[in-house]
């Protein structure tokens, strides 16, 4: 999270409007899963990795750490649909028509992860609530977003304290004694997280709290026509493409 | 575990969302109209959420070597109700998609419906049915239930997506459900023995606060 944080409000395209990166992210978001995976999710997966190395200046390493997260459920799910079970034996065989859906879904997803990551790693959160509230989204469920958000940050920054103090008395040292310091450092975060949520609120009850939090907001640009007309011009070329070849 | 973004097909992306939609529509006004009456509930509401949100980041080792999470989305939805965990498990899902990489935001139906509306009815629905007689049981097992309600849909979700290629959607659930056995049982388990010690955590807190 921390990460996510840091690189979207630093990055080249940080100041850009946010509609700009909405509009290219979501729009080849769409291109990935209406196109044919192959090879229409490359060229989706070429031109967004494109724009945040080349554009956006993310550094490459981040990236493709960034990427790498989901991996796990990409290896799993894609090697049990390379399987295929024989109704009358029972038995499990490696079958080339699953083969195939696995490498092409594998290749789809990944594609549209980097479509979210470069969403997440270019837009600060702010600027995405901001957006929401402009699309109509109701005040309190944007207040709740933000809360959620704000919340989860202090709630990281506590595990991660008990964590390395679990760490330092041997508490993670080997599995079981791992899953034991993990519930018990879950089972601590609830009350704490309500216990910062009791003293937020009487300190804002304190101020006049009536149920509307006031956040300035800093002054934005419009969007620029020059900037939309690259982004819709993007992913109309990737989708042709994704199609023609 | 979510389904990734990208990984359904187009068809099936439209559909989960169309019947997710209702859910989180009426969770939206239950909590708008809780909100109205109680405006000081924004603050629990979002540390539950944040609670959920940090409790899927947690890793917790499994029996197959990887790492699993609990989903967190069964005490709150025996703390709130149902409907409102429909639209503090959609939040928690948006972010989860956009700060982890984890489920994605053209799944979001389906991951929605799994985890924030058929899990969470569950718990709420086993919870309501046994708390007269034996309380903590009862909180024990619908947490359990309502954590591997959430993985059951999850499984039938990917096998309609994806059927096996000699045996179809049946032969696909089976094959979902075996590899996702053997991690999600134990962790269902241990994410109702996880809600026990919160809650009499909590209830001694109360105590010691009284």
């Amino acid at each position: 999270m921390y990460l996510v944080d840091r690189l979207a409000c630093t990055n080249r395209l940080t100041a850009r409007h946010p509609l700009e990166k909405v509009l290219l992210a979501g729009g080849l978001l769409g291109t990935n899963i209406v196109v044919p995976p192959w090879p229409g999710a490359l060229l989706v997966l070429g031109t967004i990795t494109a724009a945040a190395i080349g554009v956006a200046r993310l550094p490459l390493r981040e990236w493709f750490r960034v990427l790498s997260w989901p991996m796990g459920f990409l290896l799993a799910g894609s090697s049990v649909m390379a399987l295929a079970v024989d109704p009358a034996s029972a038995v499990v065989s490696v079958h080339p028509e699953g083969v195939q859906t696995a490498v092409l879904t594998s290749l789809r997803a990944l594609a549209a992860v980097s479509c979210l990551a470069f969403l997440a790693l270019t837009t600060p959160m702010a600027d995405m609530g901001w957006l929401l509230s402009r699309a109509g989204i109701p005040l309190p469920l944007i207040e709740i977003s933000f809360l959620t958000y704000r919340f989860a940050i202090l709630l990281v920054e506590m595990a991660r304290h008990g964590v390395t103090a679990q760490k330092a008395r041997l508490g993670w040292h080997g599995p079981w004694r791992a899953a034991r310091a993990a519930h018990l450092l879950a089972a601590a975060l609830l009350p704490r997280a309500l216990e910062r949520a009791r003293r937020l609120e009487t300190g804002l009850t304190a101020r006049g709290f009536t149920g509307a939090l006031g956040v300035r907001q800093r002054d934005r640009l419009p969007p620029s026509s020059a900037g939309i007309a690259m982004v819709l011009g993007t992913v109309m070329a990737v989708a042709t493409a994704g199609v023609l070849l | 575990m979510h389904i990734m973004e990208g990984y359904l097909p187009v068809s099936h992306a439209i559909l989960w969302t169309t019947v997710a939609a209702p859910f989180v529509v009426h969770g939206i006004r239950h909590l708008l109209h809780l909100l109205a009456n109680r405006p000081s509930d924004k603050l629990t509401l979002a540390a539950v959420g944040a609670y959920t949100l940090v409790l899927s980041a947690l890793k917790v080792p499994s029996v197959t070597g990887s790492s699993s999470h609990p989903t967190g989305t069964g005490l709150g939805a025996l703390l709130f109700g149902p409907p409102v965990m429909a639209v503090m498990g959609t939040i928690v899902l948006i972010f989860q998609a956009l700060l982890l990489a984890h489920g994605g935001l053209t799944t979001l139906g389906a991951n929605i419906f799994s985890m924030a509306v058929a899990g969470p009815w569950v718990a709420w629905l086993i919870f309501r049915l046994g708390r007269r007689r034996v309380r903590r049981v009862a909180l024990f097992l619908a947490v359990v239930m309502g954590t591997l309600v959430t993985y059951g849909v999850t499984a039938v979700q990917l096998a309609l997506a994806f059927p096996d290629p000699l045996s179809g959607v049946t032969g696909a659930m089976v094959k979902f459900l075996t590899v996702f056995g053997p991690t999600q049982i134990p962790l269902a388990i241990s994410e109702g023995l996880l809600t026990l010690v919160v809650i009499n955590i909590f209830i001694k807190n109360e105590k010691h606060d009284t």
